[in-house]
Protein backbone atom coordinates (compact mmCIF):
# COMPACT_ATOMS: atom_id res chain seq x y z
CA UNK A 1 0.00 0.00 0.00
CA UNK A 2 2.82 2.38 0.88
CA UNK A 3 4.53 1.57 -2.39
CA UNK A 4 1.35 2.33 -4.28
CA UNK A 5 1.09 5.67 -2.52
CA UNK A 6 4.67 6.54 -3.43
CA UNK A 7 4.01 5.57 -7.01
CA UNK A 8 0.94 7.75 -7.09
CA UNK A 9 2.94 10.69 -5.76
CA UNK A 10 5.62 10.11 -8.37
CA UNK A 11 3.14 9.94 -11.22
CA UNK A 12 1.22 12.95 -9.95
CA UNK A 13 4.34 15.11 -9.91
CA UNK A 14 5.11 14.02 -13.45
CA UNK A 15 1.61 14.78 -14.65
CA UNK A 16 1.11 17.95 -12.68
CA UNK A 17 3.32 19.92 -15.06
CA UNK A 18 1.34 18.62 -17.99
CA UNK A 19 -1.94 19.55 -16.34
CA UNK A 20 -0.59 23.03 -15.59
CA UNK A 21 0.44 23.35 -19.25
CA UNK A 22 -3.02 22.29 -20.36
CA UNK A 23 -4.67 24.82 -18.06
CA UNK A 24 -2.44 27.69 -19.22
CA UNK A 25 -2.61 26.87 -22.93
CA UNK A 26 -6.37 26.53 -22.80
CA UNK A 27 -6.64 29.86 -21.03
CA UNK A 28 -4.42 31.59 -23.59
CA UNK A 29 -6.35 30.00 -26.42
CA UNK A 30 -9.72 31.22 -25.24
CA UNK A 31 -8.89 34.57 -23.65
CA UNK A 32 -6.68 36.12 -26.30
CA UNK A 33 -9.28 35.82 -29.04
CA UNK A 34 -8.87 38.04 -32.07
CA UNK A 35 -12.62 38.46 -32.29
CA UNK A 36 -14.96 39.85 -29.70
CA UNK A 37 -17.24 37.05 -28.45
CA UNK A 38 -19.89 39.56 -27.38
CA UNK A 39 -20.07 40.99 -30.89
CA UNK A 40 -20.17 37.49 -32.41
CA UNK A 41 -23.03 36.43 -30.20
CA UNK A 42 -25.14 39.57 -30.38
CA UNK A 43 -24.64 40.11 -34.11
CA UNK A 44 -23.77 43.24 -36.05
CA UNK A 45 -27.08 45.06 -35.62
CA UNK A 46 -26.79 45.65 -31.89
CA UNK A 47 -25.64 49.01 -30.59
CA UNK A 48 -22.23 49.55 -29.04
CA UNK A 49 -23.74 50.17 -25.58
CA UNK A 50 -25.54 46.84 -25.53
CA UNK A 51 -22.32 45.05 -26.49
CA UNK A 52 -20.52 46.88 -23.70
CA UNK A 53 -23.18 45.86 -21.20
CA UNK A 54 -22.99 42.27 -22.40
CA UNK A 55 -19.21 42.28 -22.08
CA UNK A 56 -19.54 43.57 -18.54
CA UNK A 57 -22.07 40.89 -17.74
CA UNK A 58 -19.78 38.13 -19.04
CA UNK A 59 -16.74 39.65 -17.37
CA UNK A 60 -14.98 40.09 -20.70
CA UNK A 61 -13.82 43.64 -20.01
CA UNK A 62 -11.58 42.74 -17.08
CA UNK A 63 -7.79 42.85 -17.56
CA UNK A 64 -6.27 39.53 -18.56
CA UNK A 65 -4.49 38.90 -15.26
CA UNK A 66 -7.70 39.31 -13.27
CA UNK A 67 -9.36 36.92 -15.70
CA UNK A 68 -6.57 34.41 -15.16
CA UNK A 69 -6.86 34.58 -11.38
CA UNK A 70 -10.63 34.16 -11.62
CA UNK A 71 -10.17 31.24 -13.99
CA UNK A 72 -7.78 29.45 -11.65
CA UNK A 73 -10.04 30.09 -8.66
CA UNK A 74 -13.02 28.75 -10.58
CA UNK A 75 -11.07 25.66 -11.58
CA UNK A 76 -10.36 24.80 -7.97
CA UNK A 77 -14.07 24.83 -7.23
CA UNK A 78 -14.68 22.79 -10.42
CA UNK A 79 -16.62 25.70 -11.84
CA UNK A 80 -15.98 25.98 -15.57
CA UNK A 81 -18.10 29.09 -16.02
CA UNK A 82 -21.54 29.58 -17.49
CA UNK A 83 -22.61 29.02 -21.06
CA UNK A 84 -23.18 32.20 -23.10
CA UNK A 85 -26.43 30.80 -24.44
CA UNK A 86 -28.20 28.57 -22.00
CA UNK A 87 -26.79 30.46 -19.00
CA UNK A 88 -26.51 27.14 -17.21
CA UNK A 89 -23.36 25.84 -15.56
CA UNK A 90 -20.84 24.45 -18.05
CA UNK A 91 -19.83 21.74 -15.59
CA UNK A 92 -23.30 20.25 -15.46
CA UNK A 93 -23.69 20.48 -19.26
CA UNK A 94 -20.41 18.66 -19.80
CA UNK A 95 -21.20 16.03 -17.20
CA UNK A 96 -24.57 15.38 -18.85
CA UNK A 97 -22.93 15.00 -22.25
CA UNK A 98 -20.14 12.88 -20.82
CA UNK A 99 -22.67 10.55 -19.25
CA UNK A 100 -23.95 9.48 -22.66
CA UNK A 101 -20.50 9.42 -24.28
CA UNK A 102 -19.05 7.22 -21.57
CA UNK A 103 -22.03 4.91 -21.89
CA UNK A 104 -21.30 3.76 -25.41
CA UNK A 105 -17.55 4.29 -25.17
CA UNK A 106 -17.64 2.07 -22.09
CA UNK A 107 -19.71 -0.57 -23.85
CA UNK A 108 -17.27 -0.42 -26.76
CA UNK A 109 -14.34 -0.90 -24.42
CA UNK A 110 -15.99 -3.89 -22.75
CA UNK A 111 -16.88 -5.37 -26.14
CA UNK A 112 -13.32 -5.02 -27.38
CA UNK A 113 -11.94 -6.62 -24.24
CA UNK A 114 -14.36 -9.53 -24.63
CA UNK A 115 -13.49 -9.86 -28.32
CA UNK A 116 -9.76 -9.93 -27.68
CA UNK A 117 -10.01 -12.57 -24.97
CA UNK A 118 -12.40 -14.60 -27.08
CA UNK A 119 -10.09 -14.39 -30.10
CA UNK A 120 -7.07 -15.54 -28.15
CA UNK A 121 -9.03 -18.43 -26.67
CA UNK A 122 -10.22 -19.43 -30.10
CA UNK A 123 -6.66 -19.35 -31.40
CA UNK A 124 -5.58 -21.43 -28.43
CA UNK A 125 -8.12 -24.18 -28.94
CA UNK A 126 -8.01 -24.33 -32.74
CA UNK A 127 -4.60 -23.67 -34.17
CA UNK A 128 -2.50 -21.89 -36.75
CA UNK A 129 -5.14 -21.45 -39.43
CA UNK A 130 -7.49 -19.46 -37.18
CA UNK A 131 -4.50 -17.56 -35.87
CA UNK A 132 -3.53 -16.53 -39.39
CA UNK A 133 -7.10 -15.50 -40.06
CA UNK A 134 -7.27 -13.33 -36.95
CA UNK A 135 -3.84 -11.89 -37.61
CA UNK A 136 -4.67 -10.87 -41.14
CA UNK A 137 -8.07 -9.39 -40.27
CA UNK A 138 -6.68 -7.50 -37.28
CA UNK A 139 -3.59 -6.38 -39.17
CA UNK A 140 -5.67 -5.11 -42.04
CA UNK A 141 -8.05 -3.13 -39.85
CA UNK A 142 -5.34 -1.75 -37.58
CA UNK A 143 -3.40 -0.40 -40.55
CA UNK A 144 -6.21 2.04 -41.34
CA UNK A 145 -6.54 5.14 -39.12
CA UNK A 146 -9.13 4.73 -36.37
CA UNK A 147 -11.21 7.70 -37.52
CA UNK A 148 -11.77 6.19 -40.95
CA UNK A 149 -12.47 2.71 -39.56
CA UNK A 150 -15.03 4.07 -37.15
CA UNK A 151 -16.64 6.16 -39.88
CA UNK A 152 -16.74 3.22 -42.28
CA UNK A 153 -18.25 0.75 -39.86
CA UNK A 154 -20.61 3.36 -38.48
CA UNK A 155 -21.99 3.94 -41.96
CA UNK A 156 -22.02 0.22 -42.68
CA UNK A 157 -24.02 -0.64 -39.58
CA UNK A 158 -26.33 2.29 -40.19
CA UNK A 159 -26.86 1.25 -43.82
CA UNK A 160 -27.40 -2.43 -43.22
CA UNK A 161 -29.79 -1.72 -40.31
CA UNK A 162 -28.38 -4.67 -38.44
CA UNK A 163 -30.14 -3.98 -35.19
CA UNK A 164 -33.53 -2.97 -36.52
CA UNK A 165 -35.27 -5.84 -34.76
CA UNK A 166 -34.70 -4.16 -31.42
CA UNK A 167 -37.83 -2.16 -30.73
CA UNK A 168 -36.33 0.47 -28.48
CA UNK A 169 -34.76 3.09 -30.78
CA UNK A 170 -32.42 4.48 -28.12
CA UNK A 171 -31.15 1.02 -27.28
CA UNK A 172 -30.78 0.24 -30.99
CA UNK A 173 -28.72 3.38 -31.53
CA UNK A 174 -26.54 2.80 -28.50
CA UNK A 175 -25.80 -0.80 -29.49
CA UNK A 176 -24.97 0.08 -33.09
CA UNK A 177 -22.84 3.02 -31.99
CA UNK A 178 -20.88 0.96 -29.48
CA UNK A 179 -20.27 -1.84 -31.96
CA UNK A 180 -19.04 0.56 -34.64
CA UNK A 181 -16.85 2.24 -32.04
CA UNK A 182 -15.45 -1.04 -30.74
CA UNK A 183 -14.07 -2.38 -34.04
CA UNK A 184 -10.75 -0.55 -34.00
CA UNK A 185 -9.95 -1.12 -30.29
CA UNK A 186 -10.96 -4.77 -30.62
CA UNK A 187 -8.47 -5.34 -33.40
CA UNK A 188 -5.65 -3.53 -31.60
CA UNK A 189 -6.22 -5.40 -28.35
CA UNK A 190 -6.69 -8.74 -30.06
CA UNK A 191 -3.55 -8.33 -32.16
CA UNK A 192 -1.42 -7.50 -29.15
CA UNK A 193 -2.88 -10.23 -27.00
CA UNK A 194 -2.45 -12.93 -29.66
CA UNK A 195 1.14 -11.89 -30.36
CA UNK A 196 2.07 -11.88 -26.68
CA UNK A 197 0.20 -15.15 -26.09
CA UNK A 198 2.13 -16.90 -28.85
CA UNK A 199 5.36 -15.56 -27.41
CA UNK A 200 4.63 -16.79 -23.90
CA UNK A 201 3.32 -20.14 -25.16
CA UNK A 202 6.82 -21.34 -26.02
CA UNK A 203 8.43 -20.22 -22.76
CA UNK A 204 10.01 -22.87 -20.57
CA UNK A 205 7.69 -22.46 -17.60
CA UNK A 206 4.73 -23.21 -19.86
CA UNK A 207 6.43 -26.37 -21.06
CA UNK A 208 7.11 -27.20 -17.44
CA UNK A 209 3.44 -26.73 -16.57
CA UNK A 210 2.55 -29.00 -19.46
CA UNK A 211 4.88 -31.61 -18.01
CA UNK A 212 3.16 -31.17 -14.66
CA UNK A 213 -0.07 -32.14 -16.34
CA UNK A 214 -1.79 -28.86 -16.99
CA UNK A 215 -3.99 -29.08 -20.06
CA UNK A 216 -6.93 -27.26 -21.62
CA UNK A 217 -8.42 -24.41 -19.65
CA UNK A 218 -5.88 -24.58 -16.85
CA UNK A 219 -2.97 -24.22 -19.23
CA UNK A 220 -4.76 -21.38 -20.99
CA UNK A 221 -5.17 -19.62 -17.66
CA UNK A 222 -1.47 -19.95 -16.93
CA UNK A 223 -0.40 -18.58 -20.30
CA UNK A 224 -3.02 -15.85 -20.30
CA UNK A 225 -2.19 -14.57 -16.84
CA UNK A 226 1.39 -14.10 -18.01
CA UNK A 227 0.61 -12.41 -21.29
CA UNK A 228 -1.93 -9.70 -20.65
CA UNK A 229 0.38 -6.93 -19.33
CA UNK A 230 1.12 -5.27 -22.70
CA UNK A 231 -2.55 -5.49 -23.38
CA UNK A 232 -3.33 -3.38 -20.32
CA UNK A 233 -0.83 -0.72 -21.25
CA UNK A 234 -2.52 -0.48 -24.61
CA UNK A 235 -5.83 0.48 -22.98
CA UNK A 236 -4.69 4.08 -22.62
CA UNK A 237 -4.05 4.37 -26.37
CA UNK A 238 -7.45 2.88 -26.95
CA UNK A 239 -9.10 5.58 -24.86
CA UNK A 240 -7.78 8.29 -27.20
CA UNK A 241 -9.16 6.56 -30.27
CA UNK A 242 -12.47 6.02 -28.46
CA UNK A 243 -12.76 9.73 -27.73
CA UNK A 244 -11.96 10.65 -31.34
CA UNK A 245 -14.27 7.98 -32.71
CA UNK A 246 -17.17 8.88 -30.45
CA UNK A 247 -17.30 12.36 -31.99
CA UNK A 248 -17.96 10.83 -35.41
CA UNK A 249 -20.31 8.16 -34.12
CA UNK A 250 -22.43 10.75 -32.35
CA UNK A 251 -22.82 12.57 -35.64
CA UNK A 252 -23.83 9.47 -37.62
CA UNK A 253 -26.28 8.03 -35.11
CA UNK A 254 -27.43 11.46 -33.88
CA UNK A 255 -26.70 10.64 -30.26
CA UNK A 256 -26.15 13.20 -27.52
CA UNK A 257 -22.64 13.48 -26.14
CA UNK A 258 -19.43 15.45 -25.87
CA UNK A 259 -18.79 15.50 -29.61
CA UNK A 260 -22.19 16.92 -30.38
CA UNK A 261 -21.85 19.45 -27.58
CA UNK A 262 -18.52 20.73 -28.90
CA UNK A 263 -19.91 21.19 -32.41
CA UNK A 264 -23.02 22.98 -31.27
CA UNK A 265 -20.83 25.24 -29.17
CA UNK A 266 -18.47 25.95 -32.08
CA UNK A 267 -21.38 26.93 -34.30
CA UNK A 268 -22.79 29.19 -31.58
CA UNK A 269 -19.37 30.59 -30.52
CA UNK A 270 -20.09 29.40 -27.01
CA UNK A 271 -16.49 29.62 -25.85
CA UNK A 272 -16.87 28.66 -22.15
CA UNK A 273 -18.35 25.31 -23.17
CA UNK A 274 -15.58 24.59 -25.70
CA UNK A 275 -12.97 25.56 -23.15
CA UNK A 276 -14.63 23.33 -20.58
CA UNK A 277 -14.67 20.36 -22.95
CA UNK A 278 -11.00 20.80 -23.87
CA UNK A 279 -10.04 20.98 -20.19
CA UNK A 280 -12.31 18.12 -19.18
CA UNK A 281 -11.20 15.68 -21.88
CA UNK A 282 -7.49 16.51 -21.56
CA UNK A 283 -7.35 16.25 -17.79
CA UNK A 284 -9.72 13.29 -17.77
CA UNK A 285 -7.54 11.48 -20.26
CA UNK A 286 -4.43 12.12 -18.18
CA UNK A 287 -6.17 10.79 -15.08
CA UNK A 288 -7.32 7.72 -17.01
CA UNK A 289 -3.73 7.12 -18.11
CA UNK A 290 -2.58 7.52 -14.54
CA UNK A 291 -5.02 4.88 -13.35
CA UNK A 292 -3.95 2.51 -16.12
CA UNK A 293 -0.30 3.10 -15.28
CA UNK A 294 -0.93 2.37 -11.61
CA UNK A 295 -2.82 -0.83 -12.39
CA UNK A 296 0.00 -1.85 -14.71
CA UNK A 297 2.64 -1.22 -12.08
CA UNK A 298 0.66 -3.03 -9.44
CA UNK A 299 0.25 -6.08 -11.67
CA UNK A 300 3.89 -6.00 -12.69
CA UNK A 301 5.10 -5.96 -9.11
CA UNK A 302 2.67 -8.64 -7.95
CA UNK A 303 3.84 -10.78 -10.86
CA UNK A 304 7.46 -10.31 -9.85
CA UNK A 305 6.89 -11.07 -6.19
CA UNK A 306 5.09 -14.27 -7.14
CA UNK B 1 12.33 -6.83 -51.66
CA UNK B 2 11.09 -9.02 -54.48
CA UNK B 3 9.89 -7.94 -57.86
CA UNK B 4 6.20 -8.17 -57.01
CA UNK B 5 6.53 -5.88 -54.00
CA UNK B 6 8.54 -3.41 -56.03
CA UNK B 7 5.96 -3.28 -58.77
CA UNK B 8 3.14 -2.95 -56.21
CA UNK B 9 4.89 -0.03 -54.53
CA UNK B 10 5.47 1.57 -57.91
CA UNK B 11 1.85 0.98 -58.83
CA UNK B 12 0.61 2.58 -55.59
CA UNK B 13 2.80 5.62 -56.11
CA UNK B 14 1.72 6.00 -59.72
CA UNK B 15 -1.94 5.61 -58.73
CA UNK B 16 -1.64 8.30 -56.05
CA UNK B 17 0.15 10.68 -58.44
CA UNK B 18 -2.41 9.93 -61.13
CA UNK B 19 -5.29 10.76 -58.78
CA UNK B 20 -3.61 14.01 -57.75
CA UNK B 21 -2.99 15.06 -61.38
CA UNK B 22 -6.43 13.97 -62.56
CA UNK B 23 -8.10 15.90 -59.76
CA UNK B 24 -5.97 18.90 -60.60
CA UNK B 25 -7.07 18.64 -64.22
CA UNK B 26 -10.74 18.41 -63.17
CA UNK B 27 -10.22 21.35 -60.83
CA UNK B 28 -9.00 23.55 -63.70
CA UNK B 29 -11.06 22.39 -66.65
CA UNK B 30 -14.39 21.05 -65.41
CA UNK B 31 -17.01 22.62 -63.23
CA UNK B 32 -18.07 20.15 -60.57
CA UNK B 33 -20.05 22.66 -58.53
CA UNK B 34 -22.79 23.11 -61.14
CA UNK B 35 -26.19 22.50 -59.56
CA UNK B 36 -28.63 20.47 -61.63
CA UNK B 37 -31.70 19.62 -59.60
CA UNK B 38 -33.25 17.52 -62.38
CA UNK B 39 -30.50 14.98 -61.90
CA UNK B 40 -30.41 14.82 -58.12
CA UNK B 41 -29.79 11.53 -56.28
CA UNK B 42 -29.34 9.39 -59.41
CA UNK B 43 -27.91 5.97 -58.67
CA UNK B 44 -24.62 4.88 -60.29
CA UNK B 45 -24.95 4.39 -64.05
CA UNK B 46 -22.85 4.58 -67.19
CA UNK B 47 -23.36 8.32 -67.36
CA UNK B 48 -22.50 9.02 -63.73
CA UNK B 49 -20.07 6.37 -62.63
CA UNK B 50 -20.80 6.96 -58.95
CA UNK B 51 -24.22 8.52 -59.13
CA UNK B 52 -25.15 12.09 -58.28
CA UNK B 53 -25.66 13.90 -55.01
CA UNK B 54 -28.67 15.83 -53.71
CA UNK B 55 -27.83 18.81 -55.93
CA UNK B 56 -27.34 16.73 -59.06
CA UNK B 57 -23.54 16.96 -59.12
CA UNK B 58 -21.52 14.03 -60.40
CA UNK B 59 -20.02 12.28 -57.40
CA UNK B 60 -17.19 10.52 -59.18
CA UNK B 61 -15.64 13.72 -60.51
CA UNK B 62 -16.12 15.39 -57.15
CA UNK B 63 -14.48 12.47 -55.37
CA UNK B 64 -11.44 12.64 -57.64
CA UNK B 65 -11.19 16.40 -57.27
CA UNK B 66 -11.69 16.21 -53.53
CA UNK B 67 -9.16 13.43 -53.11
CA UNK B 68 -6.65 15.36 -55.14
CA UNK B 69 -7.08 18.35 -52.86
CA UNK B 70 -7.01 16.19 -49.74
CA UNK B 71 -3.90 14.31 -50.88
CA UNK B 72 -2.15 17.51 -51.86
CA UNK B 73 -2.90 19.01 -48.44
CA UNK B 74 -1.74 15.87 -46.68
CA UNK B 75 1.47 15.51 -48.68
CA UNK B 76 2.33 19.18 -48.22
CA UNK B 77 1.61 19.06 -44.50
CA UNK B 78 3.59 15.84 -44.23
CA UNK B 79 6.59 17.36 -46.02
CA UNK B 80 6.58 20.53 -43.96
CA UNK B 81 6.05 18.63 -40.73
CA UNK B 82 8.97 16.38 -41.62
CA UNK B 83 11.24 19.40 -42.02
CA UNK B 84 9.98 21.08 -38.85
CA UNK B 85 10.14 17.80 -36.94
CA UNK B 86 13.69 17.01 -38.01
CA UNK B 87 14.89 20.52 -37.17
CA UNK B 88 13.22 20.65 -33.75
CA UNK B 89 14.09 17.05 -32.99
CA UNK B 90 17.75 17.64 -33.83
CA UNK B 91 17.84 20.70 -31.60
CA UNK B 92 16.18 18.80 -28.75
CA UNK B 93 18.49 15.82 -29.23
CA UNK B 94 21.67 17.86 -29.33
CA UNK B 95 20.77 19.88 -26.26
CA UNK B 96 19.09 17.04 -24.38
CA UNK B 97 18.20 17.78 -20.77
CA UNK B 98 18.59 21.49 -21.32
CA UNK B 99 15.74 23.98 -21.23
CA UNK B 100 15.09 23.90 -24.98
CA UNK B 101 14.82 20.12 -24.94
CA UNK B 102 12.39 20.31 -22.03
CA UNK B 103 10.21 22.73 -23.98
CA UNK B 104 10.24 20.72 -27.22
CA UNK B 105 9.68 17.36 -25.59
CA UNK B 106 7.03 18.96 -23.40
CA UNK B 107 5.19 20.04 -26.52
CA UNK B 108 5.48 16.54 -27.95
CA UNK B 109 4.15 15.08 -24.71
CA UNK B 110 1.29 17.55 -24.80
CA UNK B 111 0.32 16.35 -28.27
CA UNK B 112 0.49 12.67 -27.36
CA UNK B 113 -0.80 12.76 -23.79
CA UNK B 114 -4.02 14.62 -24.48
CA UNK B 115 -6.84 13.78 -26.89
CA UNK B 116 -5.40 16.22 -29.35
CA UNK B 117 -8.19 16.01 -31.91
CA UNK B 118 -10.55 17.78 -29.51
CA UNK B 119 -7.96 20.49 -29.04
CA UNK B 120 -7.60 20.85 -32.82
CA UNK B 121 -11.36 21.03 -33.31
CA UNK B 122 -11.61 23.69 -30.62
CA UNK B 123 -8.72 25.61 -32.18
CA UNK B 124 -10.33 25.51 -35.62
CA UNK B 125 -13.61 26.57 -34.06
CA UNK B 126 -11.89 29.62 -32.63
CA UNK B 127 -9.71 30.72 -35.52
CA UNK B 128 -12.46 29.85 -37.97
CA UNK B 129 -12.72 27.09 -40.58
CA UNK B 130 -10.92 27.27 -43.90
CA UNK B 131 -8.14 25.74 -45.92
CA UNK B 132 -5.22 27.73 -44.48
CA UNK B 133 -6.37 27.18 -40.91
CA UNK B 134 -6.80 23.48 -41.59
CA UNK B 135 -3.22 23.37 -42.85
CA UNK B 136 -2.07 25.05 -39.67
CA UNK B 137 -3.91 22.70 -37.34
CA UNK B 138 -2.77 19.62 -39.24
CA UNK B 139 0.80 20.85 -38.99
CA UNK B 140 0.41 21.35 -35.25
CA UNK B 141 -0.41 17.65 -34.97
CA UNK B 142 1.92 16.19 -37.57
CA UNK B 143 5.32 17.54 -36.58
CA UNK B 144 5.39 15.62 -33.31
CA UNK B 145 6.03 12.13 -34.68
CA UNK B 146 9.17 12.92 -36.72
CA UNK B 147 10.44 15.24 -33.98
CA UNK B 148 10.13 12.56 -31.31
CA UNK B 149 11.98 10.00 -33.40
CA UNK B 150 14.69 12.43 -34.48
CA UNK B 151 15.24 13.49 -30.90
CA UNK B 152 15.81 9.92 -29.77
CA UNK B 153 18.15 9.07 -32.64
CA UNK B 154 20.18 12.26 -32.31
CA UNK B 155 20.56 11.98 -28.55
CA UNK B 156 21.73 8.40 -29.07
CA UNK B 157 24.30 9.07 -31.78
CA UNK B 158 25.65 12.41 -30.62
CA UNK B 159 28.25 10.68 -28.45
CA UNK B 160 29.00 7.98 -31.02
CA UNK B 161 32.54 7.55 -32.23
CA UNK B 162 32.00 8.73 -35.77
CA UNK B 163 30.56 12.01 -34.50
CA UNK B 164 33.57 12.53 -32.24
CA UNK B 165 35.80 11.66 -35.16
CA UNK B 166 34.15 14.23 -37.37
CA UNK B 167 34.62 16.75 -34.60
CA UNK B 168 38.31 15.96 -34.53
CA UNK B 169 38.49 16.45 -38.29
CA UNK B 170 37.58 20.05 -37.63
CA UNK B 171 33.94 20.08 -38.70
CA UNK B 172 32.10 23.12 -37.45
CA UNK B 173 28.87 22.38 -35.50
CA UNK B 174 26.81 23.48 -38.51
CA UNK B 175 28.71 21.17 -40.87
CA UNK B 176 28.46 18.36 -38.39
CA UNK B 177 24.70 18.64 -38.22
CA UNK B 178 24.36 18.94 -41.98
CA UNK B 179 26.79 16.26 -43.12
CA UNK B 180 27.02 13.81 -40.23
CA UNK B 181 23.88 13.82 -38.12
CA UNK B 182 21.08 14.64 -40.57
CA UNK B 183 22.03 11.87 -43.06
CA UNK B 184 21.87 9.37 -40.20
CA UNK B 185 18.47 10.61 -39.13
CA UNK B 186 16.81 11.28 -42.43
CA UNK B 187 16.12 7.84 -43.82
CA UNK B 188 14.51 6.16 -40.77
CA UNK B 189 12.51 9.26 -39.92
CA UNK B 190 11.30 9.64 -43.49
CA UNK B 191 10.13 6.07 -43.69
CA UNK B 192 8.51 5.84 -40.30
CA UNK B 193 6.80 9.17 -40.73
CA UNK B 194 5.17 7.69 -43.82
CA UNK B 195 3.07 5.82 -41.29
CA UNK B 196 1.78 9.17 -40.01
CA UNK B 197 0.60 10.18 -43.47
CA UNK B 198 -2.64 8.13 -43.28
CA UNK B 199 -3.31 9.73 -39.92
CA UNK B 200 -2.96 13.15 -41.53
CA UNK B 201 -5.31 12.13 -44.34
CA UNK B 202 -7.80 10.80 -41.79
CA UNK B 203 -7.57 13.91 -39.66
CA UNK B 204 -8.03 16.11 -42.71
CA UNK B 205 -11.08 14.10 -43.69
CA UNK B 206 -12.34 14.22 -40.11
CA UNK B 207 -11.99 17.98 -39.92
CA UNK B 208 -13.77 18.50 -43.22
CA UNK B 209 -16.38 15.94 -42.11
CA UNK B 210 -17.43 18.49 -39.54
CA UNK B 211 -17.23 21.36 -42.01
CA UNK B 212 -14.04 22.75 -40.53
CA UNK B 213 -11.76 22.10 -43.51
CA UNK B 214 -12.20 23.06 -47.13
CA UNK B 215 -15.29 25.21 -47.50
CA UNK B 216 -18.12 24.28 -49.86
CA UNK B 217 -18.85 24.33 -52.77
CA UNK B 218 -15.29 23.04 -53.30
CA UNK B 219 -15.48 19.24 -52.88
CA UNK B 220 -13.69 17.46 -50.05
CA UNK B 221 -14.00 13.82 -49.13
CA UNK B 222 -14.95 14.39 -45.50
CA UNK B 223 -17.67 16.88 -46.33
CA UNK B 224 -19.08 14.57 -49.01
CA UNK B 225 -19.31 11.72 -46.49
CA UNK B 226 -21.00 14.02 -43.97
CA UNK B 227 -23.51 15.18 -46.61
CA UNK B 228 -24.13 11.57 -47.55
CA UNK B 229 -24.97 10.64 -43.95
CA UNK B 230 -28.21 12.61 -44.28
CA UNK B 231 -29.23 10.55 -47.33
CA UNK B 232 -28.08 7.15 -46.09
CA UNK B 233 -31.45 5.46 -46.43
CA UNK B 234 -32.11 6.68 -49.99
CA UNK B 235 -28.67 7.15 -51.56
CA UNK B 236 -26.02 4.86 -50.14
CA UNK B 237 -23.48 5.79 -52.83
CA UNK B 238 -23.18 9.38 -51.62
CA UNK B 239 -21.17 8.49 -48.54
CA UNK B 240 -19.91 5.00 -49.38
CA UNK B 241 -17.91 5.85 -52.49
CA UNK B 242 -15.87 8.68 -50.93
CA UNK B 243 -15.07 6.53 -47.91
CA UNK B 244 -13.92 3.63 -50.09
CA UNK B 245 -11.55 5.98 -51.88
CA UNK B 246 -10.30 7.26 -48.54
CA UNK B 247 -9.72 3.69 -47.35
CA UNK B 248 -7.76 2.81 -50.48
CA UNK B 249 -5.44 5.83 -50.13
CA UNK B 250 -4.68 4.90 -46.54
CA UNK B 251 -4.03 1.28 -47.49
CA UNK B 252 -1.76 2.31 -50.39
CA UNK B 253 0.37 4.51 -48.17
CA UNK B 254 0.45 2.01 -45.31
CA UNK B 255 1.57 -0.68 -47.74
CA UNK B 256 4.40 1.47 -49.04
CA UNK B 257 5.41 2.40 -45.48
CA UNK B 258 5.33 -1.23 -44.35
CA UNK B 259 7.45 -2.51 -47.20
CA UNK B 260 9.97 0.33 -46.98
CA UNK B 261 10.31 -0.24 -43.23
CA UNK B 262 11.10 -3.85 -44.01
CA UNK B 263 13.84 -2.72 -46.38
CA UNK B 264 15.25 -0.39 -43.74
CA UNK B 265 15.69 -3.10 -41.16
CA UNK B 266 16.86 -5.82 -43.52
Amino acid sequence: MKRLFLLLKDLLIKNLLLIAAIIIITFLLFHTLPEDPARLILGLNVSEDAVKLFRQELGLDKPILTKFVDYIQDLFTLNLGTSYYTRSSVTSEILNAFYSTQLYAGIALVLSIIYSIFSVYLVYITGPFIQKLFNSVNGFLVSIPSLIITLFFGLLIYNLKVFNEINDITLQQIISASIALSIYPSCVLSQILIAEFELIKNKQFVIASKVHGFVGKDLFRIIFSNSFLPWISQLSNIAASLIAGSIIIEYIFSLPGLGRLIFQSIIKHDYPVIQGIVLFTSIGYIIFNLVIEMIYNQLLVSRRTQ
Amino acid sequence: MNKRTKSLILFSLIALCFIILWGYYIDINLDTTNIDLNNSLKSPSLENAAGTDELGRDIFLRVIEGSSLSLRISFLVWGISLIIGIILGTIAGLYSEKLIDTIISGMITYIYATPFIIFLIALLGIIGPGLENAYLTLLLFAWAAPARQTRVIVSNIKNAKFVTASKSFGFSPKEMINFVIIPQVFKPVLISSLAVLPEIIALDAGLSFFGLGVQPPAPSLGKMIADGVNYLSTAWWMSTIPILFLLSYCLCIRYIALKLTGVLYE
